[in-house]
């Protein structure tokens, strides 16, 4: 497959500047194409801005941003085929559910009304409320239901799951799996609940300060990060090693997040070193919180976060 | 071409709110010829006040359409994949179209009701403007309104509250303009053109309305939908 068929979307040297602060920094990253992405970020990392620029609802300051190889801006072509779900749609405030539902028929080319019908069934969504009366869980559904029904290419998620209850989160990532079966979307998804979702994403892209950090599939990412547990004698010595992102003490026990090729992993097992992943979620805090040390932002004490 | 018809079918998607508006009009204005036939001895209403507030109704309604034209319809339109191009280009047609049904409905209140006034013995005077004139007259000021107002709701959007301010300040400055002796400014103008059956005084509004519509596009060219 060549390059051209196997990414649908991408960003070199993205830049957006707003008033001096960099919102997205010398971003590049190419999205394969049929495939479940996973945006992962901190607060303000710049997801939500780098999501508007791809569906171009923004302009970059700098770079550019390409589906298909052409300019997303401007082109009537890629932004049909780009279906944006905000957190939050302020534009929709005053309009009813089955207004919304109108627009999106008529203005989405390839709108599926009958399966918007039956995902506003499945969600007990009522078609006479106004959106701005729903609450914030509903809404969200409201924008699950816009970004599944409208069946387009690509559907960029910018935290679909604000507000809905576990069991309406494993509703949402079932119908998201089920249609992705069927129709091999490339779907882009920004979340917070890094476990929960884990189990979706083929593809992690790690955004921090607006950078882009990591591009990698999901199990790559997972498989360099382990948690080493064994005598404190023994991982002190490790301790100064950058690739740690984490250590507790427990006695004479020690516990260390390491991240990085593991030169010594068959010693470390000899010596009763125990060896296992570290969870998505985890590997994603113990990476933020080392990345804020690096830029000496303060952290909460660690017995508080213990 | 479907997607344009598409997007214009959605412009002009609103028309409840329209014909809430005129049918709440319309009740005034029979308030008002009842006003007239039994209480005009205390209310002191005259036949010249029946009907003339729908033209100031109107003119606010067209003001409110423009403002969320451009706060509303644009970030609707650019969550659905629209571009700005393709948004700017609906509003700018279905624009006059709205504003030309706005001309039609009034024209046609005011004719039917000349001709129930007429008939119940209240006998007005002839017109200085035929009923095209009229309507031609009011579809050029309503599409200066709209495109005015769009402007405005565009720098509110696009740029914040002080910005938005500045232009309307900017706006009843050039309303207060005397440009030529002490006797006019733009509004004595087009009441002057209504008093001297003077078709000329239309032509600024189109002119207005075509710099307006440049001025909107540099604007939107670049613009961004707010991610808050």
């Amino acid at each position: 497959m060549s390059r051209a068929e196997h990414v649908i979307l991408e960003c070199h040297d993205l830049t957006k500047r707003y008033r001096g602060t960099e919102a997205v920094a010398s971003a590049t990253v190419a999205f394969e194409r049929g495939a479940i992405h996973g945006l992962l970020g901190a607060n303000g990392a710049g997801k939500t801005t780098l999501l508007h620029i791809l569906s171009g609802q923004i302009y970059p300051s700098s770079g550019k941003c390409l589906y298909e190889g052409q300019p997303i801006h401007e082109n009537p072509l890629a932004m049909s085929q780009i279906c944006f779900v905000k957190s939050d749609e302020r534009a929709w405030s005053d309009y009813k559910i089955k207004d919304l539902m109108t627009f999106c028929s008529l203005l989405i080319p390839t709108w599926d009304q009958s399966y918007a019908e039956q995902l506003l069934r499945l969600f007990h969504l009522s078609a006479n409320k106004k959106y701005k009366n729903l609450s914030k869980g509903m809404q969200s559904l409201v924008g699950i239901v816009k970004g599944l029904a409208s069946r387009c290419p690509v559907v960029l998620f910018d935290e679909p799951t604000l507000g809905l209850d576990a069991d309406m989160r494993e509703t949402f990532y079932d119908l998201l799996i089920r249609d992705y079966g069927e129709s091999q979307r490339t779907i882009i998804l920004s979340t917070h609940l890094i476990d929960e979702s884990a189990k979706l994403f083929q593809y992690l892209t790690l955004l921090e300060h607006g950078k882009i950090t990591s591009h990698l599939e999901t199990e790559e990412f997972m498989k360099q990060a382990y948690y080493l547990q064994g005598n404190s004698s023994i991982l002190e010595r490790l301790m100064p090693d950058e690739r740690v992102l984490h250590h507790e003490r427990l006695g004479s026990t020690s516990i260390v997040v390491w991240c990085g090729q593991l030169e010594e992993e068959m010693s470390l097992r000899q010596q009763g070193v125990e060896i296992s992943p570290v969870p998505l979620q985890k590997l994603f805090v113990y990476l933020t919180r080392k990345n804020k040390r690096s830029h000496g932002k303060e952290e909460l004490p660690h017995e508080i976060v213990s | 071409m479907r997607s344009f018809r598409n997007q214009l079918a959605f412009q002009l998607m609103d028309w409840r709110s329209l014909i809430i508006f005129w049918a709440i009009l319309i009740v005034v204005n029979i308030v008002q010829v009842l006003d007239l036939l039994y209480w005009s001895s205390k209310t002191g209403s005259t036949i010249y006040s029946v009907f003339m507030p729908n033209y100031g109704a109107a003119s606010v309604f067209v003001l409110v359409s423009g403002i969320l034209s451009a706060t509303i319809t644009f970030p609707l339109l650019m969550s659905v994949g629209y571009t700005r191009k393709q948004f700017y280009l609906t509003t700018i047609v279905s624009g006059p179209i709205f504003c030309a049904v706005m001309a039609i409905i009034q024209c046609t209140i005011v004719y039917c009701g000349r001709g129930i006034l007429n008939a119940l013995g209240y006998h007005l005077e002839t017109p200085i403007w035929s009923v095209v004139s009229v309507g031609y007259l009011q579809l050029a000021i309503y599409c200066m309104i709209f495109y005015l107002s769009f402007l405005i709701g565009s720098v509110f959007y696009l740029y914040g509250t002080l910005p938005g301010i500045l232009v309307i300040a900017a706006y009843i400055a050039v309303l207060s303009y005397t440009p030529v002796d002490n006797k006019f400014d733009f509004m004595d103008y087009f009441s002057t053109s209504l008093e001297y059956n003077n078709h000329t005084y239309i032509h600024y509004t189109w002119i207005i309305s075509a710099i307006v519509a440049v001025a909107g596009w540099l604007l939107y060219r670049r613009s961004a939908v707010r991610t808050y």
